[in-house]
């Protein structure tokens, strides 16, 4: 079943009314549960913009953008809030903690909007803050915890509330490659053990090299979409 | 979680949040302390009013109060107590004539008010029975009066003294009198002292032959200076074709308009704290929202709905406000508690107001309306300056509060 379906998709940034960028120029796409994603491409490719469109963030010029079976330009502001806390797990680049929660908070935020009973909210909370190795930090506030940390906390509350895809835009860009590296393996294994979709965005291709599928943009365009054949050697796992 | 968030979010920048809570604290403290001072001032003064001159009601014959006719009496003052006692259960009831005469001496003579009363029905030491030399009125019929002292020394009288009273009966006869001086009192009001002549009742009745009394006085078992409710049971209890029932600030609109008046200059003082505490709260929240915008964008692409996120703004200044009053009203109930009680007698020329002697020593105190003023202001202030931060935060589109900068 697909998960996300983008058809036909256009943007374009007006500045004073006038078209000043065409962001999209007509991306069509098509990701099934399950997946390990990457949107590949140079810096101003369109890579952000489309994840924004998938992820409810912002509207098309045209074309339509479903998730979980759903057109988001049907939506009234209330409904993309809801699918965003039901279906959609986010994690950005950088700074998208919310400072004045502790880590566990963090984690526990998109539970807490979908009123998961607090004892529910903690045990989970636990359990993926082991998986995700920050066993011990649950009561640090993300001031005190390094950017790979903070990026782990961020992926456990993408997660935590069982999302039918996780969108990343460059998760890795802030850290440096060993953390980096470890985020993304991270990821998988939880694509692995849990079935999570990721859809991530990168332009570094030691991270491009983890996933299952990259869809290249280019200016605006999908210039590429390879499958790893199977047999191919994955990324390394721990 | 919200309220926790919102405390949290107030703890980030202490600096601003204390400078934003000393404004409110001050502005609260100022309006708490006024509002006491002038509740303290009026309440005493009304108090007395209702107490020595005209009571909390009054009964009298129909129209009597529009024009006060000699003959225009309550005829069976005894069956009326009767049924007021009945409908406002715990009130003390007083009766009284009024009229008019000439008051001389072989030297001097003046116009006078003629005030026949109940002195063992009124409250001892207050107006008429407040003497300042020689005795009080006697309770039987005795040929004595009090004057008031300006009217004393107009006459040259003093406890002992001769006085002669002439005036016209209620039939239109000559009324005329030799009475004893019994004491000179301190009468209530500037007027008073100048022309009043206060003689027991059975005295007065006789002096104008009257079958009646001009004025029943209700003393209310209240310290409430709303007092319409009491009106309408008391007006519910009169035979309305004969007799009238009016409250005190029906008698008295002067005094009534002129307290509310100075009432409502304490919505003066709360509407300048709550313009420039408003204004503080707006700075504060704008500035705190602003800095956050990145972070009610992740709230946003969270699934946060734009409401939550009004509502986490909203308690943040709810939460300022609630902790601004707490403060603010502590510290007035410091300051009252250690002012104590104000003598203003050195300040002020103890002057009357409309016809009523204005205290110049009262009690201050806390009252419970002031702090309701101040929560009012407050809750307006807080609104005022978070409405709008909070509307802003929550329309931020979240791409643009969270594209990487
Ligand atoms: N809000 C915006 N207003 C105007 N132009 C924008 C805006 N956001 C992105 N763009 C432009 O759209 C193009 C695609 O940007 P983006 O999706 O951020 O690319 P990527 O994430 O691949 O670097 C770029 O040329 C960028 O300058
Ligand atoms: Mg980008």
């Amino acid at each position: 079943m697909s998960v996300v379906r983008v058809a036909g998709v256009k943007k374009s940034y007006l500045a004073k009314g006038k078209v000043v960028t065409e962001a999209l120029r007509g991306v069509d796409l098509v990701v099934e549960k399950g997946e390990f994603m990457a949107i590949a491409g140079p810096s101003g490719s369109g890579k952000t913009t489309l994840l924004n469109l998938i992820g409810a963030l912002d509207t098309p010029t045209s074309g339509t953008v479903e998730v979980d079976g759903r057109d988001l330009g049907t939506l009234s502001p209330n409904e993309q809030a809801d699918l965003r806390r039901d279906r959609i797990g986010f994690v950005f680049q950088a700074y998208n903690l919310i400072p004045v929660l502790s880590a566990a908070e963090n984690a526990e935020y998109v539970m807490g909007l979908k009123r998961v009973p607090a004892a529910e909210r903690r045990r989970r909370v636990a359990e993926l803050l082991a998986q995700v190795g920050l066993e011990g930090l649950e009561e640090k506030r993300p001031l005190e915890m390094s950017g790979g940390q903070q990026q782990r906390v961020a992926v456990a509350r993408a997660i935590a509330a069982e999302p039918a895809v996780v969108l990343a835009d460059e998760p890795t860009a802030n850290l440096d490659q060993a953390t980096g590296r470890a985020l993304v393996e991270m990821m998988r294994r939880l694509n692995r053990d849990r079935g999570v979709t990721f859809i991530f965005s990168s332009h570094d291709p030691m991270v491009l090299e983890s996933a299952d599928r990259v869809v290249r943009l280019v200016d605006g365009k999908v210039a590429s979409d390879e499958r790893k054949s199977p047999g191919e050697p994955q990324a390394a796992s721990s | 979680m919200l309220l926790q968030m919102a405390w949290r979010n107030l703890m980030r920048n202490r600096r601003r949040t204390l400078l934003t809570l000393s404004a409110m604290s001050l502005g609260v403290c100022a309006i708490v302390f006024g509002h006491s001072f002038n509740e303290a001032t009026w309440s005493k003064v009304i108090r007395q009013v209702t107490e020595s001159q005209v009571g909390h009601l009054q009964v009298h014959g129909a129209g009597w109060q529009a024009e006060p006719e000699l003959g225009n009496v309550v005829a069976d003052p005894a069956q009326v107590e009767a049924r007021v006692a009945s409908a406002l259960p715990g009130a003390r009831l007083a009766q009284r004539v009024l009229g008019y005469g000439l008051a001389g001496t072989e030297k001097q003579s003046a116009a006078v008010v003629v005030m026949g009363l109940q002195p063992e029905r009124e409250p001892s030491g207050e107006g008429p029975l407040s003497v300042v030399r020689g005795r009080a009125l006697s309770s039987e019929r005795s040929g004595e009066v009090v004057l008031g002292r300006s009217l004393a020394d107009q006459l040259e009288l003093e406890p002992g003294g001769e006085l002669v009273m002439l005036g016209q009966a209620v039939d239109g006869s000559m009324a005329n009198d030799r009475y004893t001086v019994a004491g000179v009192a301190d009468a209530g009001s500037d007027e008073l002292d100048a022309t009043a002549v206060f003689l027991n009742l059975a005295d007065a009745q006789a002096f104008f032959g009257l079958g009646g009394v001009h004025q029943l006085l209700v003393r209310l078992p209240t310290e409430d200076q709303d007092v319409s409710a009491h009106l309408e049971a008391l007006r519910g209890a009169l035979d309305l074709a004969e007799l009238e029932g009016l409250s005190w600030d029906q008698m008295l609109p002067e005094l009534k308009s002129v307290v509310d008046q100075k009432r409502g200059g304490i919505k003066g003082l709360a509407a300048v704290v709550f313009l420039i505490v408003a204004l503080g709260v707006l700075n504060a929240m704008t500035m705190s929202t602003f800095e956050r915008t990145r972070e009610f964008g992740v709230m946003a692409s969270l699934g946060t709905r734009r409401g939550t996120i009004r509502r986490l703004v909203v308690t943040e200044a709810l939460l300022l406000g609630v902790v601004g009053l707490a403060v603010g009203v502590a510290l007035a109930a410091a300051g009252i508690g250690a002012v104590g009680s104000i003598d203003m007698s050195g300040l002020t020329s103890s002057g009357d107001m409309v016809g009523v002697r204005i205290p110049s020593v009262f009690e201050l105190r806390l009252y419970p309306s002031s702090v309701g003023q101040a929560a009012l202001t407050v809750l307006l202030t807080v609104l005022a300056g978070g409405l709008w931060p909070a509307w802003r935060a929550s329309r931020l589109k979240p791409v643009e509060a969270t594209r990487s900068v």
